[in-house]
């Protein structure tokens, strides 16, 4: 009874329930705008909470934003960019039926990933080393360097925004600065840097199932599943790494650059 | 309230024109729910498959119809908006003579605390005729403060201030409830809202109970004395010898604040008065409106938004005030303030003085105005010609019983013709009196009983 | 065909060993397979919501706690609450009904993304799992609402393992919004355009929109409470300068539109029923089509009505107490063209007809009361009340439960090929629509007059109302166990109920019962609109 009454021989890549390739590849492509659209509201619950709270704690916003490493996200920025450039160039290249260089720049665009990656596991590996008292993450692993002075920019139970930065936040006095620098304070400077990590982490994973998406295109591009005819897999996993490159744009001014 | 009703006591003024706009809505509900429903049921049967009926030329769609049907609805709906709409703003809008009340909520259990100091829990006397506003804070979680009479309701959250209004219309007792889930024991964590007259309510303030201590510790059985007069209308500044006020002014003191907000200006911080109520330009160029949130954070986290001009030198104070404390800061600092609203205790005054247990002429005197308030006074009159008989020398008189029976009228006999009145009737006096066991406290019959001993005992009348 | 035979039709291929079999069921991308996994989870969830109900209701006969402590009740009611909502309500009808007819009654062969769609299903399952182990595991004594601070610090129960069932389930319930949306966009028959497409369609692509957009919300205010409660710090913590009102926001930004999740399929639902049963085309069928949207709309500005009485300003409190009357109109359309549609009907009392007009009347007084709430002066009386309680089981239970019920029947010989017994199915509906009347309509009586919801125990004054609240329960749940039980009968012994047994035109009946694995045995082409009854006089 149950019978295929569509042959679809000639064309290995249509699935049996679409009638042409161009409506599945149409259905894929507005499938990915719309988890597109799904990833941008998760992410807009952050914004918000973000949005809430730099409204109600302007000052602390501006003193707890210089304690980012703002030059390490500036390369990371740029790694990011490159890497959109390399994604769209791969499209280009599979619609070209390049296969060579697509696979180079998928691996191109995997790497930035991964670059960006180790540049972020660096900026949170030197929070959490102030934290333990050290300088830096290799201190940290050596036993070297400790930290000058007290520091623990990680939200919790240790969290210390530096003495002479809540000075210079508003004029305070040593003492009093001293006075209010407590491990654990409970003040919205974490809300910040709580925020922060919330942010960045959740960007992060999001840029590590972008980079497993990218090595099994990449993979599957070397097994010549790609033709001028089909590609819409690195089509659609391009847009999904142009989001991932976005929303980092919208969260490197917002955090680094207040 | 026994057996069915649809509405509950009215002891507001709020209570009267919502259930007005509550019967409305009824009204109109019927009109769609009451007709609607027998018009399909009469559709249903008419064009029930058996009937042979006119079907022909069915309509498919009618525009007229359409827009009939969406314009009703929707002129009775912003009527019905535009009329709710009003009361909500008057119910949010808090006249300026209220009296404040502060509220505290925790994990079970309900904090209120008068503006003389004087403490409940989980009750809250009120007096009828003068709007009251609460000002609620939260230890813990989110918890709801609701009395079903008053018809009014108003979340109450941890780390901020929330306001609600009302005016008493009823004495009596209401339904006190958390609304809004808490825990455990959450339907727990209610009690009791009275309702009583205004002069009522002033002797009861200053009923012993429990008061907090500027340090934040609670004195039980503390009385508070009130020697003023009870003032026609209130006054719009409110007077320093509020007991609350006091013990904030005495917490500014000790924590050292005075020594940067002096009062004259100055100072390393501004001077508090004339702060709350008032906008504050702070550091940033913005504005805000100086009230209990502001001063509160100002004061757990003060470098979050300083006012311009000066440094941001003070040290937070959070986790080292109990909310109590807060309360009491908040109370002085708005003192300072013309814009600081009214309090019904400029009335009680002094004898604050950290006496744990009440003098006896003290007692005298608090016994002397139960007795008045409680209405013991109508029968018990001194010329004997009420319906109880004169209380004048009889401590340690001998009494006769109606059944024939003598006692001596000692303190044991005193205090069970009180808490217990039925029991042993004086001799020519009808037994009408009502029992108080549950409505007195132990140290309100002791103050009845020294009042009444005050009044003379056998041989020897004053 | 035998109840084995029937289990067997919808294999791809046939299978021969129990591993196969059982296989060719977890490993399905066949959409009406799928719908039948969900049928048969769902309603394993929705027995177990109903159970921690009638704990509840039975606590709830008398004043004092004497049946459980404090803690096993506020367990209990918000398993129900939990189950209720995440696992029944918002996945019910799309994922069983829309999942089954979507393809169907467009003339496709599967969802766009059919793989995904089984994904969903895991999800479901996983999610279900992560919630009946915090069940299992001590309980969970939130409330279904999580709301922060007490599900951050203070709850003393399985908090992290219920959110993260919620969370998993989200992620179920955007993934088949997704799939409805591209599917209704791309994967039409030729000539079926937006208006030839039946209503339950045009409400599924509402709800899919909802979904899609504000389930991701909801998703990351689940994860920063997972995250607070963890690890004791957080966004919400009022110590460092938090506010948990926003996690009310953020909560509420998506459980609003949730309850259009619930009832705009419903709705659907009842559109198709109504026009089959009164073999009439849907009186005004564009306004029927575009209140659905105008509700999915509106849906995303009210949620602040939820809000009135925690710390909102005043001026807030009036503009989603003014946009929140406005849904009243579009839900108000729409019963009065279902009304409409009945004139000059045909019209049948079947048992999914029973079901459509007992939605009618309780949705009539479901969305009166919302009026009720909208207005702010009496909401603040009557919120976190047994009103509230009341409203929305009305919407909820009378609404969408009874849409479910009259869908499983309508479509029932087409799932299964059988039919289900008349006369028990007259009498369940009639059982169900008392049942339930009796168990809510004292609801809203003790609601006004002040009784609090989610109370273990309450003051003796309000007992009456309890009491019948619970009798009514006690019917009501009696009237979900009768349809469980013919039609599990109606599948060995049900008559066979051939393509058309209403004689209905859309798409979905013109395949055989139940439909090969890929629906048509040739590509169907629409000439019509939808609802094109034949001639009264071939019928009677």
């Amino acid at each position: 009874m149950a019978t295929t009454p569509h042959e679809h021989g000639h064309n290995p890549a249509l699935l049996h329930h679409f009638d042409t390739p161009g409506q599945q590849k149409e259905a894929a492509t507005l499938g990915m705008w719309a988890f597109l659209v799904t990833e941008i509201m998760l992410f807009g619950g952050i914004f918000m909470a973000y949005m809430v709270y730099r409204w109600a704690y302007p000052a602390i916003w501006a003193a707890a934003a210089p304690h980012l490493n703002t030059p390490l996200a500036t390369v990371n920025t740029v790694v990011l960019l490159v890497s959109s450039l390399t994604v769209a160039l791969s499209v280009h290249a599979a619609e070209a039926g390049n296969k060579r260089q697509l696979v180079l720049l998928l691996l191109v665009t995997i790497l930035l990933g991964v670059t960006f990656l180790g540049i972020k596991f660096t900026e949170y590996g030197e929070k959490f080393a102030h934290c333990a008292g050290y300088a830096s993450p290799v201190a940290w692993a050596t036993g070297g360097e400790r930290l000058a002075e007290p520091e623990c920019l990680v939200p919790g139970a240790n969290f210390l925004f530096p003495v002479e930065a809540l000075a210079a936040e508003g004029g305070v006095t040593a003492a009093v600065a001293t006075a209010a620098a407590r491990p654990g304070m409970k003040t919205p400077h974490q809300l910040f840097f709580f925020l922060y990590f919330c942010a960045t982490g959740l960007h992060a994973i999001h840029m590590i199932v972008g980079i497993t998406v990218m090595s099994v295109i990449a993979w599957m591009a070397s097994r010549n599943r790609f033709s001028p005819a089909y590609f819409t897999p690195v089509e659609i996993g391009g847009l999904y790494w142009h989001l991932i490159d976005i929303i980092w744009v919208f969260l490197f001014p917002l955090f680094y650059l207040v | 309230m026994q057996g069915f009703s649809f509405f509950p006591d009215q002891a507001s003024t709020f209570a009267g024109p919502i259930d007005l706009l509550y019967f409305v809505l009824v009204v109109l509900s019927l009109l769609f729910a009451g007709v609607l429903p027998f018009v399909v049921l009469y559709l249903v049967v008419r064009y029930h498959r058996s009937q042979q009926v006119d079907r022909t030329n069915p309509p498919a769609s009618d525009l007229r119809l359409e827009l009939t049907w969406t314009i009703i609805p929707l002129i009775l709906a912003m009527i019905v908006f535009f009329w709710g709409a009003f009361l909500y703003v008057q119910m949010r809008t808090i006249p300026p003579q209220a009296i404040d009340i502060y509220v505290i909520g925790k994990q079970w259990m309900w904090h209120t605390q008068h503006s003389n100091g004087k403490r409940e829990n989980n009750e809250l006397h009120v007096p009828i005729g003068r709007p009251v506003r609460l000002i609620m804070t939260s230890q813990d979680v989110i918890h709801s403060f609701y009395v079903p009479a008053f018809r009014v309701k108003q979340d109450v959250l941890p780390g901020r201030y929330t306001t609600l209004w009302f005016e008493a219309t009823q004495a009596g007792q209401y339904h006190l409830f958390c609304a809004e889930y808490c825990g455990t024991e959450h339907s727990l964590m209610g009690g009791t809202v009275t309702v009583m007259s205004l002069s009522d309510y002033q002797a009861w303030l200053s009923t012993p109970g429990q008061v907090i201590m500027p340090d934040g510790t609670i004195q039980a059985g503390t009385v508070l004395l009130n020697t003023n007069a009870i003032p026609s209308k209130p006054t719009t500044s409110s007077s320093l010898s509020d007991p609350m006020v006091l013990a904030g002014e005495k917490l500014f003191t000790s924590l050292g604040c005075v020594s940067c907000h002096v009062m004259a200006g100055g100072g390393l911080g501004p001077s508090l008065k004339n702060v709350f109520g008032f906008d504050q330009l702070l550091a940033d160029g913005s504005m805000v409106k100086s009230d209990e949130n502001y001063i509160s954070e100002s004061i757990l986290r003060s470098t979050a938004k300083v006012v311009k001009g000066y440094p941001a030198v003070m040290p937070p104070y959070q986790g080292q005030l109990s909310n109590d404390q807060v309360n009491q800061l908040l109370a002085y600092i708005k003192s300072l303030s013309t814009r600081g609203g009214t309090t019904p205790s400029a009335v009680p005054t002094t004898a604050t003085g950290a006496t744990a247990a009440p003098v006896a002429e003290d007692l005298v005197a608090k016994g002397k105005s139960l007795f008045t308030k409680i209405g013991c006074v109508g029968c018990h009159m001194d010329n004997g010609a009420g319906l109880g008989p004169s209380l004048k020398g009889v401590y340690n008189s001998t009494v006769t019983l109606d059944d024939g029976t003598t006692l001596k009228a000692d303190e044991t006999y005193l205090h069970e013709s009180i808490i217990t009145s039925q029991a042993k009737v004086v001799k020519g006096y009808s037994m009408i009196m009502p029992v108080y066991k549950s409505q007195l406290k132990a140290d309100e019959v002791a103050a009845l009983i020294e009042y009444v001993k005050s009044l003379g005992s056998a041989g020897n009348q004053p | 065909m035998s109840t084995t035979a029937l289990i067997n039709h919808y294999a791809t291929n046939r299978a021969t060993t129990a591993s196969a079999w059982l296989k060719s069921w977890l490993l399905t991308v066949d959409h009406k397979r799928i719908a039948i996994l969900y049928l048969i989870s769902i309603n394993v969830f929705f027995l177990l919501g109903g159970l921690a109900a009638s704990i509840v209701r039975l606590e709830l006969v008398t004043p004092q706690g004497d049946l459980m402590s404090a803690d096993m009740y506020n367990r209990m009611f918000t398993l129900h609450g939990v189950i209720m909502v995440f696992f029944f309500l918002i996945p019910g009808i799309p994922s069983v009904l829309g999942n089954f007819l979507i393809p169907l009654m467009i003339g496709a062969r599967d969802l766009a993304f059919p793989k995904l769609n089984l994904l969903s299903w895991y999800l479901y399952m996983g999610g279900g799992l992560f919630a009946l182990c915090a069940a299992v595991f001590g309980g969970v004594d939130t409330g279904w609402t999580f709301y922060t601070p007490f599900s951050t610090s203070y709850s003393n129960s399985n908090v992290v393992l219920t959110i993260a069932g919620a969370f998993v389930m989200g992620f179920s319930s955007i993934l088949t919004g997704l799939n409805f949306i591209i599917t209704i966009h791309k994967m039409r028959a030729p000539g079926l355009t937006w208006f030839r497409l039946p209503l339950f369609i045009w409400a599924h692509y509402a709800t899919s929109l909802i979904q899609i957009l504000a389930t991701p919300v909801v998703a990351i205010a689940l994860l920063l409470v997972l995250v607070e409660r963890v690890w004791h710090i957080g966004v919400f913590d009022p110590a460092i300068g938090g506010d948990p009102v926003l996690y009310q926001h953020l909560f509420w930004f998506y459980s609003h539109p949730a309850v259009y999740i619930m009832i705009l399929p419903a709705m659907g639902v009842i559109s198709e029923l109504i026009a089959t049963f009164s073999r009439r085309r849907i009186f005004g069928y564009e306004f029927v089509a575009f209140s659905s949207i105008a509700i999915a709309i509106l849906g995303f500005l009210v949620w602040g009505h939820h809000m009135y009485v925690s710390s909102q300003s005043v001026y807030s409190g009036l503009v989603f107490g003014f946009i929140t009357m406005l849904v009243a109109i579009p839900s108000a359309i729409k019963v009065f063209n279902w009304t409409a549609t009945l004139y000059k009907g045909s019209i049948s009392y079947r048992t999914p007809m029973l079901y459509a007009l007992g939605f009618i009347g309780l949705f009539i007084i479901g969305g009166l009361t919302g009026i009720f709430l909208s207005v702010v002066a009496v909401d603040i009386h009557v919120t976190d009340t047994y009103f509230v309680v009341a409203h929305f089981h009305y919407v909820m239970v009378g609404g969408t439960m009874m849409a479910y019920l009259g869908g499983i029947h309508y479509w029932w010989p087409k799932m299964t090929g059988r039919m289900y017994n008349e006369a028990w199915g007259t009498i369940s509906a009639l059982v169900v629509f008392v049942g339930f009347n009796l168990t809510f309509f004292p609801q809203f009586i003790m609601g006004y007059l002040g009784m609090p919801r989610r109370y273990h125990v309450y003051p003796q004054e309000f007992q009456i109302y309890h009491v019948m609240s619970t009798a009514g329960s006690t019917i009501l749940g009696i009237g979900f166990v009768i349809p469980l039980v013919y039609l599990l009968l109606s599948l060995r012994y049900g008559r066979l109920a051939g393509d058309d047994p209403w004689d209905a035109p859309g798409l979905e009946w013109r395949t055989s019962s139940p439909p090969p694995t890929f629906n048509f045995e040739t590509q169907p082409i629409v000439t019509e609109e939808a609802y094109a009854f034949q001639p009264e006089a071939a019928h009677l």
